[in-house]
């Protein structure tokens, strides 16, 4: 029997429709970001937008962030679906979102204010992040189990690593993975009150960092057995009990769930060859985290903090990391990689891949 | 395949009379977060072996709600749709599902990996059958469940469920004998008044104890059937 891993994908990002156009973007070192974006007249700073224009939709602007989710997501799955190598009734899918049913949230606020009605009484399914996991089984007939993690910016690793489970105990033998989340108003207003956007085009692990530039991705992970892009080879999770935002400091527990995630790997430091860390360019994440690479590793030459590329793309950035990092195992035939996911609420998350044969 | 036991079972309201609410971030939590914080106090009080146990071992924790923090994401989209900015950044930062999660490692559950699980109406139902799946697969030895909803109005309120599954029966209440998920045959009107009232939340527990028989149908034709055995 084959193992079990990431056999196919297909993504939407600031870096391209395609895994060709993503892989090309690493090749050149060239960013997705731009100010030029739906949301300039809201905010000046730079934001990592998906081409919408190639998916039919013209004026991105004039849509709901949930209809561009529900298009984009669409278009993924599409993509994935004709390299499932089992029946439809024994694949899972498994979704990581933050912001999925945000715009129920703005309409209800809407016909609040129209009817007078008690906000209590227009809670809709519309408003639940669940609900695009469930459209999607319905419509492309997905009948195994459907299910949507939320935690925070580590929810699609997540997904992932609950997929990669759902196969390895057989209850599934082919786990869709879906990393979503589109760019809306309210995350942008929330991380900027939070004064945590960097005006400038954003530099994660260096020393000129000031903050995060936001995007959007929708990303589409395939696992099953067959030959794969990458494995997963050890794994650690765990909260850091410390604070909603800020890291423990010294990135203590950043740290503990690295040397956790290479321990469980039975694979030394000195045997990785790539790392992609969460490095969202904050002062204090970036500076948490970097500290506690040095202390495992002595130096960040190993380190390649793609959101300089892809921006954050939040609930979705763990999806889009582990195929970045996919991609760059394959360019650069690496064989041991490294991803830390870490995000709101103190979740950390650390994966210790390995190159596959595909 | 092992079996699943419930080990231990709560539900509380917002206590204010708890320790929770005597700590320095109470006021600036939501009321689900206060609820769910008052259920974890509530346990680890009554039972502060197992929970010390549980913390030990770094029992995963998971928790589901149906709308998750809606006031917080009422209030922040009030906020941009008003042109009343900023938006809280109070609010932007407790609106993550797993923001409870994080209260209750911060109060005593310890560092413990923690899963927000969205899943409509049978949200409850969705992370039992997946904790219940880890653990009879030997994934996980035990898991704290949290569930919890907050009604949005101009009063505090919110109601969270605890329960314990574990793989080991010594002191175990109930067996979950069997746990499964089939596609019904009756449609449903997602606008019928009875969906569209969240004040139908289908509660695991009523008076701490599971119904033994349960079934939960979801808006996609999806039940949720969940058999416990009680154990003398």
């Amino acid at each position: 029997m084959a193992d079990i891993g990431l056999s196919h994908a297909a993504v939407l990002s600031p870096l391209g429709n395609s895994l060709e156009e993503h892989i090309l973007a690493l090749t050149e070192n060239r960013h997705g970001l731009s100010r030029n974006h739906r949301f300039a007249s809201s905010i000046a700073a730079p934001l990592g937008e998906i081409n919408w224009s190639r998916l039919g939709v013209e004026d991105p602007a004039s849509r709901s962030a949930d209809d561009l989710l529900w298009i984009g997501s669409q278009s993924v799955m599409q993509d994935l679906l004709p390299h499932l190598t089992t029946d439809p009734q024994r694949v899972g899918l498994f979704v990581g979102t933050t912001t999925c049913g945000v715009s129920g949230f703005y309409a209800m606020n809407r016909e609040r204010k129209n009817s007078g009605v008690a906000v209590q009484k227009l809670l809709n399914p519309d408003m639940q992040q669940a609900f695009v996991a469930h459209r999607l089984a319905e419509k492309f007939g997905i009948t195994g189990p459907v299910y949507t993690f939320s935690t925070s910016c580590v929810a699609s690793t997540q997904a992932f690593l609950m997929a990669y489970d759902a196969v390895a105990m057989s209850w599934v033998d082919s786990a869709i993975v879906l990393g979503v989340d589109v760019l809306n108003l309210t995350t942008l207003h929330g991380f900027n009150s939070l004064q945590l956007l960097d005006e400038d085009f954003c530099k994660p692990f260096t020393d000129s960092r000031k903050g995060i530039n936001l995007g959007e991705a929708i990303v589409g992970l395939l696992i099953q057995r067959s030959p794969s892009m990458l494995r997963i080879k050890g794994r650690a999770a765990l909260s850091e009990a410390h604070h909603m935002t800020q890291p423990a400091p010294g990135g203590i527990w950043m740290k503990a769930c690295m040397e956790e995630a290479l321990a469980s790997a039975k694979v030394s430091i000195s045997e990785l060859d790539y790392i992609n860390p969460h490095a969202t360019g904050t002062l204090m994440n970036d500076e948490a985290e970097m500290k506690a690479v040095l202390s495992l590793f002595g130096d960040l030459d190993l380190c390649d903090p793609t959101k300089r590329l892809s921006g954050h793309a939040l609930g979705a950035s763990g999806a889009l990391e582990i195929l970045l990092t996919a991609l760059e195992m394959k360019r650069k035939n690496f064989r041991f990689a490294l991803k830390n996911s870490f995000g709101f609420g103190g979740a950390n998350l650390s994966l210790v891949l390995e190159r596959g044969e595909a | 395949m092992k079996k699943v036991y419930l080990t231990y079972a709560a539900q509380s309201e917002i206590n204010r009379d708890s320790k929770a609410s005597n700590i320095a971030l109470w006021r600036r939590m939501t009321a689900l977060q206060k609820a769910v914080l008052s259920v974890y106090m509530q346990a680890s009080e009554s039972e502060p072996k197992l929970f010390l146990s549980l913390k030990e071992s770094r029992a995963p924790i998971y928790f589901a709600s149906a709308y998750g923090e809606a006031a917080a994401m009422y209030r922040i989209t009030e906020s941009i749709e008003d042109n009343s900015l900023p938006v809280s950044p109070k609010d932007f930062q407790h609106s993550v599902l797993n923001a409870s999660i994080a209260y209750v490692s911060m109060q005593g559950a310890g560092h413990a990996s923690g899963l927000a699980i969205s899943g409509g109406f049978a949200s409850a139902d969705k992370a039992l059958h997946l904790a219940a799946r880890r653990i009879s697969a030997g994934l996980d030895e035990s898991i704290i469940l949290l569930h919890g909803h907050e009604w949005v109005g101009p009063i505090e309120s919110a109601r969270a469920e605890l329960l314990v599954l574990s793989a080991k029966a010594a002191e175990a209440k109930f067996e979950l004998e069997a746990f499964e998920e089939s596609k019904g045959g009756i449609e449903i009107d997602p606008d019928h008044d009875e969906l569209r009232d969240a004040g139908q939340i289908p509660w695991i527990l009523s008076e701490n104890r599971p119904d033994l028989i349960r079934q939960v149908r979801n808006l996609y034709n999806s039940v949720f059937l969940s058999r416990w055995r009680e154990l003398v």
